[in-house]
């Protein structure tokens, strides 16, 4: 088969003008096996997509458990009997190492299968084609190839719930020596091990992603699309890609030794004198098992990855965002070279910051100083971004569709979250916050909000790209207003109970006397949360709905600049019919008085007045 | 193997202008169609391959600083290198000559000299 699908793309491309006519025809290699960088981005949304439905469950389950420690769970703990205690006349009763196991996979899909997937490889490969110019991605069998490895990744995530005494438990940074001894706790069994294994699936599937991203942004450009005048949401992945493939090689390499010392008897990350569930760990000859290791070790490279990790989730949100912004208001961004530089910046810190994670783990002040002051410089790259945003909305008639409401809130999360990150990048205040539900606060604002929120506006922006349809805009709102309100009811509160000390990952607050009166606010949160989790019901519902049954969409519904709005919706096999368009300017260009309409794409030849962008 | 250096495209490669997704490299520029991007005009997968080598020193980079890290343990103790690692240290270096030798016949037309050198 693999002979003739090649011969079938050789025929291809050499009768150009024809090629989508060699499309692939049987189910199986056009939807299921496919090459199509279209096919492969939904491919890779909606699984992201279900695995955000189990996360966002395992998240409910917390949820419940901090409102209502002593919550009888009734059916759930019958079907799951390994996570409670309880039955025979008994109420159910969540177990702790259960409640660590929650949280530990609800980080970790979240983080790695969902936020780092859907928008990257998902939008990433359905637009990087179709707004460079280009047929299809510099190694269309890469692509296919990444996609598969993606979904072992998740296949293996999944397994790891139902092995042996059930899915990782040390948090989704995975920290030894919990992680590193078998025997520590249930969850650091063979699920930890297939949590490492998911971790190497993810990350090769996504480097043959990133390289595939990288190559076609930086050759596949059509002729006049040269780097500044690329959309942001190009410039988003282009960087995005650059972060994973310098970034994730620390987690591959950490990873790996993590196996070793959990099988093989290496000490890389255990040092002398564990004492494991009560007895010392030696051996039969007296000395300890394990000697001399370091657990900063695994700290420092997980976070060498994980500090550009997070910016990898955040940045295509700030990418769609500047589209969206645009389109809706329109008229032209506010300081585009600025934009870049930004992104630019925020990426080139992402890299030397890694240590404010590690801020109470003994290092010398000095270190923490240099350290706060690199994460405190992001500030100003986020602020001329948030500045450029407000400068775009100012004065502008906005259209108040769909994907304009969630671009502006993904502008308000980046400033909510973005404040509270002023505070914990400074190591005097971190000592204090860490641990506590004030850096679940943070982060869920501005990385995992910012990003989600991201997701949800791409959706219906590029929807007409995917199905060749429109989503519904009413119920769009809806999800919107819901989400929105629910988002902040449920994570801004967790502020003041981080402040008033409320430690993070704890199966019962309340058995300590201090924490007792946070109980009622833990109880609005969980309200918020459980009607944030059920208005996604309606997401899912206008999903599939529309994506047979929505209003047909026309090629250029929102009458916006790009190169994906000038071929039809959904795009054919090959992108484009005829020849692929040439550019002329920005992707920007709105409302310029000597145009004959408001907009001008990138496509459409020079104007009179224009000396060219 | 023959045929990768044969063609330096690849066998994924049509053997004409059009590369997977529109050409980008050197060659007439149609205007109108998908000529060319031409402020950059690498080849694709050489292009790769040399992100890939970046990735790829960045594991190795990871693991060095962890070697680093590591051997200021207490514990550590200095392995004493096998004579095996010199030889295959050796080899490796000789195959690696042997074979940009073989490019070099090859980029000469030499096909004799390039099957000797294969």
């Amino acid at each position: 088969m693999e002979g003739e699908e090649r011969m079938a793309h050789t025929e291809a491309h050499a009768a150009e003008a024809h090629a989508h006519d060699h499309a692939p025809t049987a189910f199986i290699w056009k939807y299921v096996f496919s090459k199509d960088h279209k096919v492969i981005g939904i491919q890779y949304y909606v699984t992201a997509m279900l695995m955000a439905l189990i996360a966002g469950l395992l998240a409910m389950l917390i949820r419940v458990q901090l409102a209502w420690p002593e919550v009888n769970w009734g059916i759930i703990g019958r079907l799951l009997p390994a996570g409670f205690q309880g039955g025979a006349g008994q109420p159910y009763v969540m177990n702790p190492e259960f409640y660590a196991m929650l949280f530990t996979m609800h980080g970790t899909i979240m983080v790695f299968f969902v936020l780092s997937t859907a928008p990257v490889s998902g939008f990433g490969n359905l637009l990087i084609p179709l707004q460079v110019g280009a047929r299809d991605m510099a190694f269309p069998f890469l692509n296919g190839l990444s996609f598969w490895t993606f979904l072992c990744g998740c296949v293996t995530i999944l397994t790891s719930f139902f092995v042996g005494a059930g899915a990782a438990a040390g948090g989704w940074t995975s920290y030894p020596p919990l992680s590193a001894l078998r025997g520590a706790v249930p969850g650091s069994n063979t699920g930890q091990t297939f949590w490492i294994i998911a971790m190497v699936f993810f990350i090769s599937s996504f480097t043959m992603g990133g390289l595939n991203f990288v190559t076609t942004i930086i050759n596949m450009r059509t002729k006049g699309l040269s780097l500044f005048r690329m959309p942001l949401t190009l410039w988003s992945m282009f960087l995005v890609a650059i972060l994973g493939l310098l970034a994730f090689p620390a987690l591959t390499g950490a990873s790996l030794m993590l196996l070793l010392d959990r099988h093989f008897g290496t000490s890389f990350f255990l040092p002398t004198g564990l004492v494991l569930n009560n007895a010392p760990m030696v051996g039969a000859n007296g000395q300890f098992v394990h000697q001399g290791g370091s657990p900063l070790l695994w700290q420092h490279l997980f976070w060498f990855l994980g500090h550009p990790e997070v910016y990898i989730l955040m940045l295509p949100a700030l990418g769609f965002t500047s589209d969206i912004l645009t389109t809706f208001c329109r008229k032209a961004l506010f300081g585009y070279k600025a934009m870049v530089g930004a992104m630019l910046a925020i990426s080139g810190l992402s890299f030397i910051v890694w240590g404010h994670h590690m801020f109470v783990s003994g290092m010398s002040p000095y270190l923490a100083m240099a350290f706060a002051v690199g994460t405190i410089l992001i500030a100003v790259p986020s602020a001329v971004k948030v500045f450029n945003w407000l400068a775009t909305l100012w004065r502008s008639r906005i259209q108040y569709k769909t994907p304009m409401l969630w671009g502006m809130g993904v502008v308000s999360l980046f400033i909510s979250g973005g404040l509270s990150g002023v505070w914990l990048g400074q190591s005097a205040p971190d000592i204090q916050l860490h641990d506590t539900f004030f850096v679940v606060a943070h982060f869920h604002l501005i990385m995992a909000g910012a990003a989600l929120f991201g997701v949800f506006g791409a959706t219906a922006m590029w929807f007409p790209k995917m199905f060749g349809r429109l989503m519904n805009d009413t119920i769009g709102k809806w999800h919107f207003w819901l989400t929105f309100v629910t988002y902040y009811g449920t994570f801004f509160p967790m502020h003041y109970i981080g402040l008033a000390g409320h430690m993070r990952r704890i199966y019962d607050p309340y058995q300590y006397e201090f924490l007792k009166n946070l109980q009622p606010l833990n109880q609005f949160i969980t309200v918020s949360a459980l009607i944030l989790g059920a208005s996604q019901v309606l997401f899912f519902v206008n999903f599939f709905w529309s994506a047979f049954k929505g209003e047909k969409a026309t090629e250029n519904p929102w009458n916006a600049n790009g190169l994906e709005w000038t071929t039809a919706s959904p795009p054919p096999h090959g992108n484009w019919p005829g020849a692929v368009p040439e550019v002329h300017r920005w992707p920007y260009e709105y409302s310029n008085p000597d145009a004959p309409k408001d907009f001008v794409m990138q496509h459409e030849p020079p104007l009179a007045v224009e000396s060219g962008h | 193997m023959a045929t990768e250096i044969l063609d330096a495209r690849g066998p994924d490669r049509p053997p004409l202008l059009e590369r997977p997704g529109g050409p980008t490299g050197p060659g007439p520029i149609r205007h109108g169609d998908d000529g060319g991007g031409p402020s950059f005009a690498f080849d694709p997968g050489q292009f790769a391959i040399w992100a890939f080598l970046g990735t790829v020193s960045m594991l190795f980079i990871g693991f060095t600083s962890a070697y680093i890290v590591r051997r200021t343990g207490a514990d550590w103790r200095a392995l004493p290198l096998p004579r095996l690692l010199w030889v295959n240290t050796i080899v490796l270096l000789l195959s690696s000559a042997a074979l940009e030798v073989a490019r070099r016949r090859r980029a000469a037309l030499d096909l004799g000299g390039l099957r000797v050198w294969l």
